[in-house]
């Protein structure tokens, strides 16, 4: 039995909104990567668009399980503890898992300087394996997220100290945020607090990764 | 002394280059004007051909020359969107 997180009953549907936000922002991320990718043909800019649309549909998906948990659960409890995952969409609960995965093990892999397939195979693999192969596979899912992001987090900060501007600031505070979002989620299993900070939080570093690329698009529109 | 270009940086130099020779270019001239060693202006013209930003063209004297394409052309025309999103995005390509 794996106890994934606790979820206040008035933040449902707050929580599917956050979800479908963020879903939203991950496509439009994905999308204006693709565009800059068709422009340059360059693969690290293509893994970056791969990435974020991987970390799209994994949102789409959680948001999807969370309602049908709403559908499904008696409403008349304290909170919603959500256990027995092999009853409640566990197509959808590792679906969301993998996807959200392979996304953030792209996006890392997608600023790494040297590449081959066999590297990102390795990578991928070893994360999936390590979910897959947990007594605690909800742990093991946010242990490994948490990890994921903070390479990010790391890459983001360096980046700006090598060259310093207000949008990898922004890049870097966005990761910084998410990083701090998935420990929040870690904990979600013990308190739902936890879950509503990890879901703000996580939800404010997507909409300052939107405000940058608002940013970049209104930067980059050609002289006239 | 200026900073260490990016390849993105280089690839716009290089086209900016052909663009301002009226569309077309030899190799030489590319050399003497884009600061760049032979064997990585040859990889970047390679580089160039595959993304089909450019192509290769061989004189009657059997000389090549390049020329820009519309891809090329689209390049230079949305660098700016380029540079601003790899620069935020942390991707020095």
């Amino acid at each position: 039995m794996v106890q994934l997180y606790l979820i206040p009953e008035w933040f449902v549907n707050i929580s599917i909104l956050m979800e479908l936000i963020v879903t939203l922002v991950a496509f439009g991320i994905a999308f204006v990567s693709w565009r800059v990718y068709r422009i340059t043909n360059e693969r690290d800019i293509q893994l970056f668009s791969l990435g974020f649309l991987s970390i799209a549909i994994s949102y789409l998906l959680w948001s999807l399980l969370n309602w049908i948990m709403l559908k499904h659960v008696e409403l008349n409890i304290e909170a919603l503890r959500v256990s027995r995952i092999e009853i409640l969409g566990a197509t959808l609960l590792i679906s969301y898992f993998a996807l959200f995965v392979i996304g953030w093990v792209t996006l890392n892999y997608a600023t790494f300087k040297s590449k081959g397939i066999r590297n990102y195979v390795l990578l991928v693999g070893l994360a999936l394996l390590t979910i897959y192969l947990s007594a605690n596979k909800a742990t093991a899912f946010y242990i490994a997220t948490i990890f994921l992001s903070m390479i990010m987090m790391a890459h983001y900060y360096l980046e700006y100290f090598r060259k310093k501007n207000v949008r990898r600031l922004l890049t870097f505070f966005s990761f910084l945020l998410i990083f701090i979002s998935r420990a929040e989620l870690f904990f979600s299993s013990q308190s739902y607090a936890h879950y509503i900070a990890g879901h703000s939080i996580e939800m404010v570093g997507y909409i300052i990764l939107l405000v940058n690329l608002i940013i970049v698009m209104k930067n980059g529109q050609e002289k006239k | 002394m200026g900073k260490k270009r990016s390849k993105l940086e280089i690839i716009h130099d290089i086209l900016q280059l052909i663009r301002q020779k009226s569309g077309r270019i030899k190799p030489t001239h590319i050399l003497y004007k884009s600061n760049l060693s032979y064997s990585m202006m040859s990889d970047y013209l390679e580089e160039l051909i595959g993304k089909g930003f450019i192509k290769q063209i061989k004189l009657p004297d059997g000389k090549n020359t390049y020329e820009i394409t519309k891809k090329g052309d689209e390049y230079l025309a949305k660098y700016r969107l380029v540079m601003e999103f790899t620069d935020s995005f942390g991707l020095n390509t």
